[in-house]
């Protein structure tokens, strides 16, 4: 095995998908090889043969009768009145905001009859840019999450408003005497000014009370590292579509960092290759673990993050940046070698490179960076500074552990914890928040469901959804977009922040009012233009001239003395062989607020596939030196079933504080640390959300809440089930009976070369993805479909398409959850994940290619590929999936009778079985966020992605009704309308001009096992890269040569 | 032993064996001509209504448009029931005490929903849009044929799939010029005079030397004039998705 291994990764010539794969495993084979890899095993042992039989006969015989039943007609409405903003049966879209990473991201709504069912990217507000990441678009489930907190409670016995009005006005009264010397208010990050002002408003009538903001995953250290470089707090903002050169260390400025969605947009455009292109910027990422950057990077480096500043201040140093700092530790020959071409590479793009350090790590290190980027000429060119956009920018780490000292102080007689904000749950363990808050004599917590911190508190005053009513956010560039309702509140009893404020300063009114008022106050424009001006920022969504403005920066010294400490590293003992832990926000649920929410939840992680859990990942050099490698086999998991498959636990602990986790090796993970995923291991996060995954937060201290090093690692004897979706829906590259290649070869699934490559033979010919690929093969039968454009006008047909770019794809899931949202895809739970039998229609591929220590990955979107000879159709007994004249697969889920025939004849496995009722919801509520377009599909029936057909028909109605031809981007699929890098392009491919018809004329455009001649049409661009022929550049090309 | 099965059992067996196919032949037949009789999709029942409202009235006896209430037929899926405030913006001037439309101002005068039996109902996988067939020339009259001479309401066809794809598959039997839509009493036009006359006045180009003779010939130059694609209307993801 281990031989195996070694030749593998010497080699580093295949694709693989798993460890399991690239270690050749029998488990592996096993699941590649079987005709139903785990879907047909789990009846199992709790149904009898006979017994089976039994029910098999019975329904056998009941199955004719059920078609019988005529329905109740059930009830039409009448309104009393006729609204005059919407028709019946039409939706409208509404223009507001959500906040994802901690800033505003603004949204479209649509509106279906009164309740919301998806949002949409609003093309006009700066984050978004018509996109949406997958958090955003999940946000409409956690509307009508039926856990959400609907009455006021004093421990825990339901009250009224007005009680808790009257003990409150009763509470404060006490402290007015004093100035309200006993109050804290406790929020998470303010970005809405009229939030702010009433906050404001509040402690001027009680100016001895104290705000606190704080939130787990904040920006101290890009704040604190802007004041030590500039003299000042200041807000980087990146101009991404002027660097040619991009350094990210330990920084997922494509994923997590505020802004994501707009950089991944200016970063794919950047690097966009269409035949006759020749440049692509270059993206270089030193970091621990993957994150969606890394496994964009041309170029990575697998590092410790207490390395980074080394690494960082060896670059500056070779460039003869103005910094001087004392950074210790020393760099391996790879790294050091890694550091020079990066700063040969960044003295060639002086003005025209970027260095962007992460919000983890300290002060110091994005000083440093600063210096850099002065230094190479990029301030104002890639990179410019605006104040903070928060109403009141302040160090959240420093804010909770002040209030923890207040709480011990026993200062505290009020504390008032607004916005959902949970510090039992994710304040650092250090500070011990669950003994603190119930100290307080009368403690107020405000949120959307009665979480940890909830259950501390006298009172728990239940939080509307943003979706319910007004307020307003800004974005990271400060960007105001006014938030407006979508729906009428669906529980009565819920207030935002925002009115809770106001009725605390005595002057209660509506969320429009208070909200509209604050901006008359704040002149949004002179009084007699006011109502224009608001009228149209809030229905643009974006309310003009409230960006913060640039500012000029400069370094406050030449050269920049850095003095402060960067890495808090623990001491080392001897004899103990400790670990550094690296704590991020988890990709879906981030720091836990939307653990409850069961799309996020079931979205498999972009960089590890895993869902429902966060997992103590390392690299799988560390998983075997700390033992937990099984002896004689690979053996990850015991069986190929992965029902009982499980990851070793261990047990974290550093200075008395200790968690248990499960271990999980990744590849291209740093040696020697640990990284943790936070917002997991809830105890009350809800019906979805507690009990999935651990706790890190236990491990987290207010000094060193990224980096903690000095972890000692000891396994224990328990395994813990992981539901894995990595080898799901697998593909078997050895093509058997393929003339063009010997036995052993394989026909990988991606097309993939490095920009060298596609400028010299831009079809990639030699590659061997190619091979035989251009044979036609020979038929009796006449061509079914034509491509050429139809000679009659009158009769012109639409042939619908798409394409995929992968080189500009980062894998960052949006289109799944988008997809999910929009074709009503039903949850299925983490057991049932682990059964192979997620419903999603779209999944992400991931391909590594190279060594196991620092591969390259490769990601492709794979939906229903709409093939035009479709294996599927044929062996359907029951024609319930057929083709339609726009040559789409269609699939009729009434006539389904779920023989799985389909499913099991389609090459690209895209095709989903509901084997129970999965689209049954218990709560009515959840029924409102159904899709009226889309059918909900019942307990064995197949389904699949139909280009989103539904769309499709709603254009072809508009555009027949007004007499003319569907425009090119009128149809836009929920994919391709999510996607941040606009890598997907769907449309007529029978109109010459249409941007599909033109990506499909690029010559790096291929389909997926193309030699089936299944003719699919989803085909993908190759996924070009640009790595630096002084480092992995002259292997890659190496070993794509084969 | 005697004989468990004598002489006559061989007749019984027979018969049984006859007896039993016919009887699976037999439900087989009354069980299609039950679920397709009016008796089962209640074809010509009237529903029981909270206010006894006619068609026939309304509109053959006071001439009063299909869109003054339905307005939402040519730009939606659904053609909507009215509002209470569409009945009353005649009702609050005529038949105003009349008890029957007690129920009617109720839900004005209280902003209450007024809530009607549903007549005519499609399975929720079919997708059925009326804008997209009223403004191609089928009229409200081919699915609702005799509407304006209901009484009371009721359903004028069963709505079976086969009944959908009989004109999705032979439009030409159906339509009518885009004008006449909403017109309940039209006739296709008997002679060619008649034919050119009507072609004329709603600007339907036409070959003067072919002019169509009957409704098939009619339709045909319809479908094409209309830019219906005839043989995508039977595809499977027109009206299930």
């Amino acid at each position: 095995m281990e031989a195996t291994r070694k030749e593998t990764q010497g080699a580093g010539e295949s694709f693989w998908r798993s460890l399991s794969e690239l270690e050749q495993s029998p488990e592996f084979e096993e699941i590649l090889q079987r005709e139903f890899p785990r879907q047909a095993s789990p009846l199992g042992d709790f149904v009898s043969r006979r017994q089976f039989l039994k029910l098999m006969g019975a329904s056998m015989a009941l199955a004719g009768l059920s078609a019988c039943g005529y329905k109740p007609q059930g009830p039409v409405i009448s309104r009393p009145k006729t609204p005059t903003d919407r028709t019946v049966g039409v939706s409208n879209y509404y223009a507001t905001a959500v906040l994802t990473n901690g800033y505003a991201i603004g949204v479209l709504g649509r509106v279906y009859e009164g309740r919301p069912v998806k949002l949409e990217g609003n093309p006009d507000h700066p984050t978004s840019l018509g996109a949406t990441d997958a958090i955003t678009q999940a946000q409409i489930l956690d509307l009508y999450d039926p856990d959400r907190s609907q009455t006021v409670l004093r421990f825990g016995r339901p009250e009224t408003w007005r009680a808790f009005d009257a003990d409150v006005q009763n509470a404060l009264g006490q402290q007015a005497a004093k100035g309200g010397a006993g109050i804290r208010i406790l929020t998470g990050r303010v970005v809405s000014p009229s939030l702010a002002a009433q906050i404001q408003k509040f402690l001027q009538t009680y100016p001895q009370a104290k705000w606190y903001q704080y939130e787990p995953v904040n920006r101290d250290n890009v704040y604190e590292g802007a004041r030590i470089a500039f003299g000042e707090w200041l807000n980087p903002i990146y101009r991404l579509r002027n660097a040619k050169v991009i350094v990210a260390l330990d920084s997922d400025f494509l994923y997590t960092e505020p802004g994501a969605v707009r950089y991944a947009r200016e970063f794919a455009d950047g690097r966009r290759l269409r035949a006759g292109q020749t440049e692509m910027n270059r993206l270089y990422v030193a970091e621990p673990m993957f994150t969606v950057t890394g496994m964009t990077a041309d170029e990575r480096l697998p590092i410790r993050s207490s390395k980074i500043a080394r690494l960082l201040y060896e670059m500056a140093t070779l460039l003869g940046a103005p910094v001087q700092a004392t950074v210790e530790g020393d760099l391996t020959n790879t790294e050091q070698k890694w550091a020079q071409v990066v700063a040969s590479e960044l003295a060639a793009h002086k003005g025209e490179s970027l260095v962007i350090v992460g919000e983890a790590q300290p002060p110091a290190v994005h000083a440093i960076a600063h210096a850099l980027n002065a230094h190479l000429g990029n301030l104002g060119k890639t990179v410019v500074f605006t104040a903070p956009p928060e109403e009141k920018p302040v160090l959240h780490m420093q804010q909770i552990k002040q209030l923890a000292d207040d709480l011990k102080n026993n200062a505290v007689e009020v504390l008032i914890m607004l916005g959902g904000v949970n510090p039992a749950y994710n304040a650092p363990a250090d500070l011990n928040f669950k003994d603190l808050i119930p100290k307080v004599p009368f403690s107020v917590h405000h949120g959307m469901y009665v979480d940890e911190t909830a259950v501390l508190c006298t009172w728990h005053l239940p939080e509307s959804h943003p979706f319910e009513a007004w307020g307003d956010v800004r974005a990271f560039d400060g960007t105001v977009t006014i938030q407006q309702p979508l729906i009428f509140p669906l529980y009565p009893n819920t207030r935002t922040a925002l009115e809770v404020m106001a009725q605390l300063n005595g002057a209660p009114g509506e969320t429009f009012k208070l909200v509209q008022d604050h901006w008359k106050q704040a002149k949004l424009a002179p009084d007699a233009q006011f109502d224009g001006v608001w009228r149209k920022g809030v229905h643009d969504g974006v309310l003009p001239r409230t960006a913060k403005p640039i500012k000029q920066v400069a370094l406050k010294q030449t050269p920049l003395i850095v003095q402060s400490p960067i890495y808090e590293l623990a001491p080392v003992q001897a004899g103990v062989k400790t670990y550094e832990v690296r704590f991020a926000p988890d990709p879906t649920v981030y720091d836990g607020r939307f653990a409850n929410n069961a799309w996020l939840q079931e979205l498999p992680k972009p960089v590890t596939r895993v869902c429902w859990d966060n997992l103590a990942y390392m690299s799988l050099k560390t998983f075997e030196n700390l033992g937990l490698r099984r002896k004689g086999t690979w053996a990850f998991f015991e069986d190929a079933s992965f029902v009982k498959g499980d990851a070793p636990i261990v047990t974290l602990s550093v200075n008395g504080q200790a968690m248990r986790v499960a271990a999980y090796p990744i590849p291209g993970h740093a040696d020697d640390c640990i990284t943790l995923h936070l917002g997991y291991g809830r105890t009350r996060a809800g019906e979805k959300g507690s009990g999935t995954g651990f706790n890190t937060y236990l491990l987290r201290t207010s000094d060193s809440p990224w980096i903690r090093t000095g972890v000692e690692v000891i396994p224990q004897a328990e395994r813990y089930p992981v539901a894995r979706t990595e080898e799901h829906h697998l593909i078997d590259t050895r093509q058997k009976g393929d003339i063009h290649l010997d036995s052993t070869q394989h026909r990988p699934i991606i097309l993939t070369g490095l920009l060298e490559e596609f400028k010299q033979d831009p079809e990639l010919k030699n590659k061997p993805h190619r091979k035989g690929y251009e044979r036609k093969h020979p038929s009796m039968y006449p061509e079914r479909w034509t491509y050429d454009r139809y000679e009659n006008p009158d009769n012109y047909r639409y042939a619908w398409a798409m394409v995929i770019d992968p080189t500009v794809c980062t894998g960052c899931s949006a289109c799944v959850t988008a997809c999910q949202a929009e074709n009503n895809i039903p949850v299925v739970g983490k057991e049932e994940v682990m059964r192979g039998r997620e419903m999603l229609w779209l999944r992400i591929d991931r391909y590594f290619k190279g060594k196991v220590e620092n591969p390259r990955v490769y990601q492709m979107p794979i939906p229903c590929m709409q093939c035009e000879n479709a294996p599927c159709e044929l062996v359907c007994p029951v024609a319930a999936t057929v083709h339609d004249h726009e040559g789409l697969n269609a699939m009729v889920y009434n006539r389904c009778v779920g023989t799985r025939y389909c499913s099991n004849n389609c090459p690209y496995k895209v095709r989903r079985f509901n084997y129970y009722r999965y689209s049954y919801m218990k709560s009515p509520v959840l029924h409102l966020l159904q899709n009226p377009d889309v059918t909900v599909r019942g307990r064995g029936v197949m389904e699949k992605c139909t280009y989103c057909v539904q769309r499709i028909s709603k254009a072809r109605i508009l555009a027949k009704r007004e007499n003319r031809r569907i425009r090119d981007g009128e149809v836009v699929t929920a994919c391709q309308q999510a996607c941040p890098t606009q890598a997907i392009v769907f449309g007529d491919m029978n109109d010459p001009e249409s941007r599909v018809h033109l990506m499909k004329q690029q010559p790096h455009n291929f389909a997926i096992l193309g030699e089936l001649n299944a003719r699919p049409r989803t085909t993908y661009l190759a996924k070009i890269d640009n790595p630096n022929p002084e480092l992995s550049g002259a292997e890659a090309s190496h070993a794509t040569d084969h | 032993m005697a004989q468990v099965f004598r002489r006559p059992h061989n007749t019984i067996a027979r018969v049984a064996v006859v007896g039993g196919l016919l009887a699976i032949v037999g439900l087989a037949v009354g069980g299609s001509a039950i679920t397709r009789s009016p008796w089962w999709t209640k074809v010509g029942e009237p529903p029981d209504q909270p206010v006894p409202f006619s068609h026939k009235h309304h509109y053959e006896e006071l001439g009063i448009d299909c869109r003054y209430c339905h307005w939402s037929v040519t730009q939606s899926a659904h053609a909507g029931v009215p509002s209470t405030e569409v009945c009353m913006t005649c009702h609050s001037q005529i038949w105003t005490n009349s008890p029957l439309l007690q129920p009617v101002r109720d839900s004005y005068n209280n902003n209450t929903p007024l809530v009607w039996n549903k007549v005519n109902n499609l399975p929720d996988f079919v997708y059925f849009d009326h804008s997209a067939h009223v403004n191609k020339g089928i009229s409200c009259a081919s699915c609702h044929s005799g509407i304006e001479k209901m009484h009371l309401t009721y359903k004028s066809q069963p709505f079976a799939m086969q009944w959908c794809l009989d004109c999705h598959r032979n439009p030409e039997k159906n339509i009518r010029p885009k004008e006449e839509v909403f017109n309940m009493y039209y006739k296709t036009p008997r002679t060619q005079e008649e034919m050119k006359a009507m072609l004329d006045k709603y600007g339907i180009p036409y070959d003067p030397n072919n002019i169509p003779r009957n409704q098939l010939e009619l339709g045909k130059l319809l479908v094409k004039h209309y830019n219906i694609h005839k043989e995508q209307l039977s595809d499977c993801s027109i009206c299930h998705r």
